[in-house]
């Protein structure tokens, strides 16, 4: 089932388009990844799914329903953490979460537990009745978290929920993203970090200029550039080397020899790097170095655009 | 817009006239003549071309409402707003002061203040308005000239290219149609007489020297499997491989260009240009000349570089060059880019604009 | 439910602010005392007129003369000095260079009396005592005419009673505003108008704090929202007000009358008016700092044309006009009054007035409020 459904979605600022005929599709249980670099349209497109913002063309669906026409049950099902830290400052962690969650219908016992039970979540169940000015940005960032997921969306959408904080937190955050899509909970996830976006999310739409330019699982992404890498060998000598064997090695496509670097172009899809190393090995060639050179997705987004996504 | 200055002074005429009558005051003849050498001042003006001789009447309407205030009726006041404005507005830009400038008797007269101002105001309005919307009327009218002339120009060279078509089809065809029967004459033809003599002969010597027969026909098969090679490879030979085609068009257009325009125009292709396809490079060629016209026309560039790269299952275009850009990164699309976008949409193809860094016009195109 | 709840959060969140604390509940208090201790003075109600000396011309008779020196003797019993004028002594002159408080000319047909414009009170006065005794006189000499026999007792009443000349009008001496009395509901109605900075606040801070983010996509009606808001800083600001009320009722003993529910009432329609300004306001201008910059300019003269700081007495023309443009002139003229003379019908046209224009401005924010995408 499609959790979400985008369909030429359009928004326009005056004459600038910020997304531009956008569709895309995600699927129950997937974290799916928006890449892109600042003012590629991921915020604006999110706004306009959770309601924020009206759409200038184009549908949205949240659970096959038009979220026009179904609003409230569209909200009951999303939740959100916003970019920028949405709590007030001077209300304890608690009554952060209590209010936010008390906003979806919830009351009483059912309530408290829900409150608790995304206190615990995000690991801040100690530091209820504290206030969020004296805690860390990681800790903020946390109950930013806890806000949005106290009511059990379905839908879970993550604006950069990773940006300056230490490295701690941010992988305490990735895990409870994880924790969360086993939990059931569909996330949308979008980050300008690279890395991250790689390491947890099973599907991605690369955006850039309000559209998105490619979409699909990383490693379909990786063969939109190639479908072959390079494994560098560095050895101590070539002179053993017979090249029309290392070819017959199942995968490898070219070889190229630079000094003592022997460059070696294979196929992504075949693992053949045991054998290659098997190779060396055998004739007693010693390898001082070994290096893969395969696309990551910053690669795929500086080739597809012209730009870095950091830009 | 003449005609309605004309009917707004004559309704002021009326207006003093009328008032005049109701009034009762001598002078009957006096304002009678006024108002007639007014009238036939004000006729000529809109006859006349000369400006310098508009000019003239004009000052010669001016003493004359003038002397008619003096001597006659200070209600002849009332024709001195639109006289002015018609002279005042060729000189001045701004409106607003002159309809202050009009408005300034107001302060001078006696009595009639408020008939004064409506009929001012009124005349501002008229004159201002008319002139306004006559001048909108003149650019629609010159654009729909313009509109129709390019269609007339476009649907003429339509016709033209269609016609061209036609020709160069055919020509092609007859050139086509010469070449093959020249191939076909030049080698099958050759194979194909050897292996009739090799078999008339076998056919000859069949009784009397079965061995040398064999032989015979023995050649004349391998002639005939030469001459379906030869078939084989004439027919290879004559459809030329379409990445040569897409990438020496390219070049020349690309070279002409550069000529043309006097700008440096860098052009590196990487990957397998094989894989593109001739509906791909079709427009690929389209896109890239609709780039270059927008950085030529927008950009002030000096260079603009075209790189194609081929990849695993994407081919990406992208025309960039060195100019202005965008300063706020936000694009707005022209006409252009939504053409291209239209037209990279129906090979399911994305475009990607961006002006941070020059401007730069990106063609995604999946391979399939 | 959730306008509660919004409401609710706003009243906390906003008590656990310090600074907005201290500024509605402190600052009123110290202006109190500090403005109502420093000013009292001239709030004293026993002024002290002083001396007063009055100049005087005979040229009469001795049949006036007498009963005339005799007014003049009892006269200097109250402190008013009558000396006759020197010969060649321009007495009009004399009183305008402000040598003497009053000029009197007595002669066969009357007395004339020229007062100093500068001591208008000191003027008033002699001339008070002055027209009791020419009428009493008057009443003599009638008397004499009728019946002569009785001329003498009445003589005597006047020349021996001159302390009955002037009567105390004032209607309730004790009722009339003290400085701290004055102070105390000048600086409540001034800090219920500061309500406005907080309500120019109340969606604009949420949108500051991103939390508007959070309450849009919330499966909530927005006018729930924005109610709720409306409705937090209603309490919360009345809240301070009573606060403030009762500390200067109990602590400084100001005089809040003895109708505190209406007071109340007017004072609620008071931060109903600044809350809905402050709201509106916010919407007709885009820029924070702007609006800001803004409203404390309007607060500042509303507060000081309303008479927060100090008591702006006998305005007229464009000063009483700019008086009445300030809705604290309405609510402090209006509560004195209550206070004061008990007139409780003073509330009902500052209420009106109060409430019609906060509708006016909530219902500007309202459409603003709609037609705005998220909050």
């Amino acid at each position: 089932m499609n959790v979400l459904e985008i369909k030429n979605l359009t928004k326009k600022f005056g004459d600038f388009i910020a997304v531009d005929n956008m569709s895309l599709a995600v699927q129950e249980g997937e974290i799916f990844g928006f890449l892109g670099s600042n003012g590629a349209g991921k915020s604006t497109t999110i706004n306009m799914i959770a309601g924020l913002l009206q759409t200038n063309g184009g549908e949205i669906k949240i659970l096959d329903k038009n979220i026009a026409s179904h609003s409230k049950l569209a909200k009951m099902n999303i939740g959100i953490v916003p970019q920028d830290l949405a709590i007030y400052e001077d209300m304890t962690a608690y009554e952060n979460v209590r209010f936010f969650a008390g906003l979806y219908g919830l009351r009483g016992a059912e309530l408290k537990e829900r409150v608790e039970e995304a206190l615990v979540f995000v690991g801040l169940l100690d530091k209820q009745k504290s206030l969020p000015k004296d805690f860390s940005g990681g800790m903020k960032r946390r109950l930013n978290i806890a806000c949005a997921i106290a009511h059990r969306p379905k839908l879970i959408i993550m604006d950069e929920p990773t940006v300056g904080i230490d490295p701690q937190s941010r992988n305490y955050i990735l895990t409870s993203v994880r924790k969360l899509n086993e939990m059931g909970c569909t996330v949308i996830y979008t980050s300008h970090y690279m890395e991250e976006v790689e390491e947890i999310c099973s599907r991605i739409a690369i955006m850039d200029h309000g559209k998105v330019i490619a979409e699909g699982t990383k490693e379909q992404l990786k063969a939109i550039i190639t479908d072959t890498r390079d494994i560098w060998v560095e050895v101590k000598n070539t002179e053993n080397l017979e090249e029309a064997a290392l070819k017959e090695i199942k995968g490898v496509n070219s070889i190229s020899i630079e000094e003592n670097v022997i460059k070696i172009n294979s196929q992504s899809e075949v693992n053949n790097l045991n054998h290659i190393i098997q190779f060396f090995i055998s004739r007693l060639i010693e390898i001082r170095s070994l290096q893969e050179q395969a696309p990551n997705l910053e690669t795929v987004f500086l080739t597809l655009t012209g730009r870095n996504l950091r830009d | 817009m003449e005609i309605w200055i004309i009917f707004s002074k004559l309704i002021i005429i009326l207006f003093i006239g009328f008032s005049y009558v109701h009034s009762e005051t001598g002078n009957l003849a006096w304002s009678i003549l006024l108002i007639l050498l007014y009238i036939s001042m004000n006729i000529p003006l809109y006859l006349v071309r000369m400006e310098k001789i508009k000019l003239c009447i004009h000052l010669g309407s001016f003493i004359l409402i003038c002397y008619s205030i003096q001597e006659v009726n200070p209600l002849f006041l009332l024709l001195l707003p639109m006289n002015f404005y018609e002279v005042s507005a060729a000189f001045f830009e701004k409106r607003w002061p002159l309809l202050l400038v009009g408005l300034l008797p107001l302060f001078f007269m006696e009595g009639n203040q408020a008939v004064y101002g409506l009929t001012a105001l009124f005349s501002f309005l008229v004159f201002f308005m008319t002139g306004r919307y006559t001048e909108r009327l003149t650019t629609y009218e010159n654009k729909l000239d313009k509109m129709r002339l390019d269609m007339q120009r476009l649907s003429k060279s339509l016709n033209e290219n269609q016609e061209y078509v036609r020709q160069s089809e055919y020509t092609y065809r007859l050139e086509e149609r010469n070449r093959i029967s020249q191939e076909i004459h030049d080698s099958i033809g050759h194979s194909m007489t050897g292996a009739l003599i090799q078999m008339e002969a076998a056919k000859t010597l069949m009784a009397i020297d079965q061995a040398k027969a064999a032989e015979l026909l023995q050649n004349a098969i391998n002639i005939s499997k030469e001459g379906i090679e030869d078939i084989r490879i004439t027919l290879k030979n004559m459809k030329p491989p379409t990445e040569q085609m897409g990438l020496q068009r390219l070049k020349l257009q690309l070279e002409e260009f550069s000529i043309q325009h006097q700008l440096r125009m860098p052009f590196v292709y990487k990957g397998n240009i094989d894989l593109i396809t001739p509906i791909q490079w079709k427009i690929i060629t389209e896109n890239i000349t609709e780039a270059l016209t927008n950085s030529l026309k927008y950009s002030g560039a000096t260079e603009i570089s075209i790189d194609i790269h081929v990849l695993n299952k994407l081919v990406r275009v992208e025309v960039r060059d060195n100019g202005s850009g965008i300063g706020s990164g936000k694009v707005v699309k022209g006409l252009g880019i939504v053409g291209m976008e239209e037209r990279t949409a129906s090979i399911k193809g994305t475009i990607i604009v961006d002006g941070t860094n020059g401007f730069s016009v990106t063609t995604l195109l999946p391979i399939v | 439910m959730n306008i509660f709840n919004i409401a609710l959060i706003e009243f906390k969140h906003t008590i656990r602010d310090v600074r907005t604390l201290v500024f509605m509940l402190a600052f009123p208090i110290v202006m109190m005392l500090i403005l109502g201790t420093a000013l009292s003075t001239t709030f004293d109600k026993n002024i002290k007129i002083g001396k007063i000396n009055v100049l005087y011309t005979e040229k009469t008779d001795i049949s006036f003369s007498s009963p005339f020196h005799g007014f003049i003797k009892e006269a200097k019993k109250q402190d008013i000095h009558f000396k006759k004028a020197p010969h060649g002594l321009d007495g009009k002159k004399a009183v305008k260079q402000n040598h003497y408080d009053a000029y009197v000319v007595v002669t066969d047909k009357g007395v004339q009396f020229y007062g100093s414009e500068r001591n208008s009170i000191q003027a008033s006065i002699a001339e008070g005592m002055l027209s009791a005794f020419t009428d009493k006189y008057n009443l003599i000499t009638e008397v004499a005419k009728e019946k002569p026999d009785q001329v003498q007792t009445v003589m005597a009443s006047v020349s021996t009673t001159p302390g009955s000349y002037v009567k105390e009008t004032s209607l309730n001496a004790d009722k009339a505003p003290g400085s701290m009395d004055y102070y105390a509901v000048a600086m409540t109605t001034m800090i219920a108008l500061y309500s406005a900075i907080s309500a120019s606040n109340l969606i604009r801070g949420e949108r500051i704090r991103n939390t508007a983010v959070r309450l849009v996509i919330a499966p909530i009606n927005k006018m729930e929202i924005f109610l709720g808001k409306i409705l937090g800083s209603l309490a919360l600001n009345l809240v301070c007000i009573m606060l403030v009320m009762a500390f200067s009722r109990f602590v400084f003993g100001a005089d809040w009358g003895v109708h505190p529910g209406m007071v109340l009432l007017i004072l609620f329609t008071e931060v109903f008016l600044a809350v809905s300004f402050g709201l509106g306001i916010s919407y007709i201008i885009k820029a924070d700092q702007g609006t800001r910059t803004i409203l404390m300019i309007i607060l500042q003269l509303s507060s000081f044309f309303g008479g927060a700081y100090f008591r702006i007495e006998n305005a007229d023309g464009i000063l009483r006009f700019i008086m009445n443009l300030s809705p604290l002139t309405w609510a402090r003229e209006a509560l004195t009054k209550i206070i004061y003379n008990n007139d409780l019908t003073a509330a009902l046209p500052v209420i009106s007035l109060n409430l019609g224009i906060s509708l006016l401005f909530l219902l500007f924010a309202v459409v603003a409020f709609r037609r705005r995408e998220g909050l």
